[in-house]
């Protein structure tokens, strides 16, 4: 995988968190600058890996607040990115992604990888999911 | 036959080839077990057919250690505790049996394939034959669902069989009345049993009624079935040949009290999609003509990994969550939050779960757990200085519980939720603090055992292998309290197991 391919797939992530922030109508807008380069995916990978927004930063600022080291935008998409490469390295469009992460977060539970988050356990790739929206909106 | 103890001659002897002391699950079972044969029995029970206050009484005590309801955990009539059964029958796993070395005092003397030719019979008995308890292609079958299996490697699917529940006076006592050769003495206190000199052997039995009338009883064997907490107690009252109480030489009576340390309100799951979980994982279901509910148990490969303890628990729905929906119970937000963020995590699609319930987001489920503890010396019953109608030193209870009991289930509580994570069922909120603490609201589930333990080594168990008292010849010990270890199932239908068993021993002593 080239590094090109990498920076431009981070892009993409952080692209839709952003649009993750603003709601669908954002996301739409996004799509012309960051997201272009997976043109007319980003709406349908925000609204099927995270849930409703007001309850997803909730629970984000709860992970940042048990786990303050990890209140980086980047180095959380760092993280996320890494657990959905580990399902499919070669994940590149949208679905793909959702369908990469979603295998991850269960990934993560099954191998004990979870955190302790206001009660809740969480995969840890989840956690990190909700925390980057969470930090986004600040 | 059924005989008032109240309304016979004082001072009558009764001769019998067995004496059963106690008439609840155990006492029942191994007497029945010898209806219509050359054996006499005579069951000695100290309520009558219905229950009643002042007998109730007899059975009050005091706490030393974690409260417990001394009286209200069971009951002293006909039928004893079962009257109040919840009727949840499971067989103890093979590693319950096991010396394990992170378990102190672990071991039974024998395997679970000693006691597996019972089971069978004693499923009959609580009337929930055949046992289908690991039987996942069964269920599947007769279900018609689709059962996920666990994923983490951490945990089993087991099923749970609801007995009626089996009320053993009420649903045997026909059985009693009828067979000419057992006789149940209705009304009957045992207050000491009687050594010989030497304290080898019981001598007899001596009996009061509450209204003053005094009985004994002689037989060629004794048999003490009155319950976890009763049989200790009556070993330690019965003093007037050994002091410190029968089969007490090696201070052994009454100790490794163990119970199954149950916590309600311990952690929630909610889930979006009922779907994604099958009926008999949360509620009973009604199959051939018995109920069952799926339990979720750790798996033996992680209790050995991990050197945990054995645990059983069962979810149940609660509620329902729709939009907007508001609540004075604080837990009700974070579920609600948990369901709309995780919502893509948990259900399939973008729109309504359920179409005809368009404002239903989700579900909550409550969790019930059933805890092995480790075989602890220093939770014991003992004798207190108040006495009882009868003139009885009563009970005195001390329970406790370990820093390694208490790990082991909150590792099982997290293994819990990552299962149905990795199973994309739903998500799990704790509401245990790790803090080194035990909860306060503990409880147990009235299920008393190990406080006269089974063990070869007469220093360290109080019965042997075949439930005879060390270093008496004719005194035998039947119910949950000769457990070694306690398993994470619940105890009746093994000590309805274990008394089949002892009834074969003793028909082959007798012959």
């Amino acid at each position: 995988m080239s590094a090109g391919h990498d920076a431009s797939r981070r892009r993409f992530l952080l692209s839709l968190l952003l649009g993750l922030v603003a709601g669908r109508t954002l996301v739409a807008c996004d799509s012309s600058t960051e997201s272009r380069h997976v043109p007319g995916q980003a709406p349908e990978w925000l609204l099927k890996i995270t849930g409703e927004r007001d309850a997803v930063v909730r629970i984000g600022k709860d992970y940042l607040e048990a786990f303050p080291a990890e209140r980086n935008v980047e180095a959380l998409m760092s993280a996320i990115e890494s657990s959905f490469e580990a399902v499919n390295a070669a994940a590149a469009d949208a679905g793909e992604i959702v369908t990469a992460l979603q295998q991850a977060v269960r990934g993560d539970y099954q191998r004990g990888d979870v955190a302790q988050v206001n009660g809740w356990i969480l995969s840890r790739t989840e956690a990190r999911l909700y925390a980057a929206v969470a930090l986004l909106s600040a | 036959m059924f005989t008032d103890a109240r309304t016979i001659p004082d001072h009558t002897r009764l001769d019998a080839d067995i004496a059963v002391i106690g008439g609840g699950p155990a006492g029942i079972t191994l007497a029945r077990s010898f209806a219509g044969s050359g054996t006499s029995v005579c069951v000695i029970e100290s309520g009558g057919h219905e229950a009643d206050a002042d007998t109730q009484a007899l059975y009050e005590g005091s706490n030393a250690g974690i409260e417990y309801p001394l009286a209200g955990s069971r009951l002293r009539f006909l039928g004893g505790s079962s009257n109040h059964w919840g009727g949840y029958c499971r067989p103890l796993d093979p590693i319950d049996f096991e010396q394990r070395d992170w378990v102190p005092f672990s071991g039974w003397p024998f395997g679970i394939e000693e006691l597996l030719p019972y089971y069978e019979p004693a499923n009959r008995i609580v009337e929930i034959a055949p046992g289908r308890f690991e039987d996942m292609a069964y269920w599947q079958q007769h279900t018609g669902e689709s059962l996920p299996q666990p994923v983490t490697g951490r945990m089993q699917m087991r099923f749970v069989h609801f007995s009626p529940p089996t009320h053993f006076g009420s649903r045997y006592r026909e059985d009693l009345d009828r067979a000419a050769n057992i006789q149940v003495l209705l009304n009957a206190n045992v207050v000491n049993i009687a050594a010989t000199e030497q304290g080898r052997s019981v001598r007899q039995l001596e009996l009061r009624t509450l209204d003053g009338r005094a009985h004994t009883v002689r037989a060629r064997i004794y048999v003490l079935a009155t319950g976890g907490l009763e049989n200790p107690r009556m070993l330690l009252l019965s003093n007037d040949v050994v002091p410190a109480g029968l089969g007490n030489h090696n201070d052994m009576v009454g100790r490794f009290f163990m119970e199954h340390p149950h916590l309600s309100g311990f952690g929630e799951i909610v889930l979006a999609d009922l779907k994604r979980l099958p009926a008999i994982y949360r509620e009973r279901v009604r199959v051939e003509g018995r109920n069952a509910n799926a339990a979720f148990n750790p798996s033996d490969a992680f209790l050995r990994e991990r050197r945990l303890l054995n645990a059983t628990f069962m979810a149940g729905l609660a509620g329902n969550y729709h939009r907007g929906m508001t609540s004075d119970w604080d837990h009700v937000p974070l579920h609600m939050d948990m369901l709309n963020a995780a919502r893509p995590f948990l259900a399939d699609g973008e729109g309504p779960i359920d179409t005809q319930n368009p404002e239903l987001i989700g579900h909550w489920l409550g969790l019930g757990c059933a805890c092995e503890q480790v075989p602890n010396p220093d939770s014991r019953v003992t004798l207190s200085e108040e006495r009882d109608a009868l003139g009885l030193r009563r009970i005195r209870l001390d329970w406790r519980l370990t820093e390694q009991d208490r790990r082991s289930l909150v590792e099982h509580m997290r293994s819990l939720a990552m299962e149905f994570g990795a199973l994309g069922i739903g998500r799990m909120l704790l509401n245990v603090e790790d803090d080194g603490l035990w909860p306060e609201k503990v409880s147990g589930g009235s299920h008393h055992m190990g406080a006269t333990r089974m063990h070869d080594d007469p220093k360290q168990g109080v019965v042997d292998r075949n439930s005879r008292v060390h270093g008496m010849d004719n005194l035998f010990v039947a119910g949950s309290s000769v457990f070694p270890t306690s398993g994470a199932a619940n105890p009746t239908l093994t000590l309805v197991a274990l008394t089949l068993r002892l009834a074969e021993h003793l028909k082959g002593r007798l012959q």
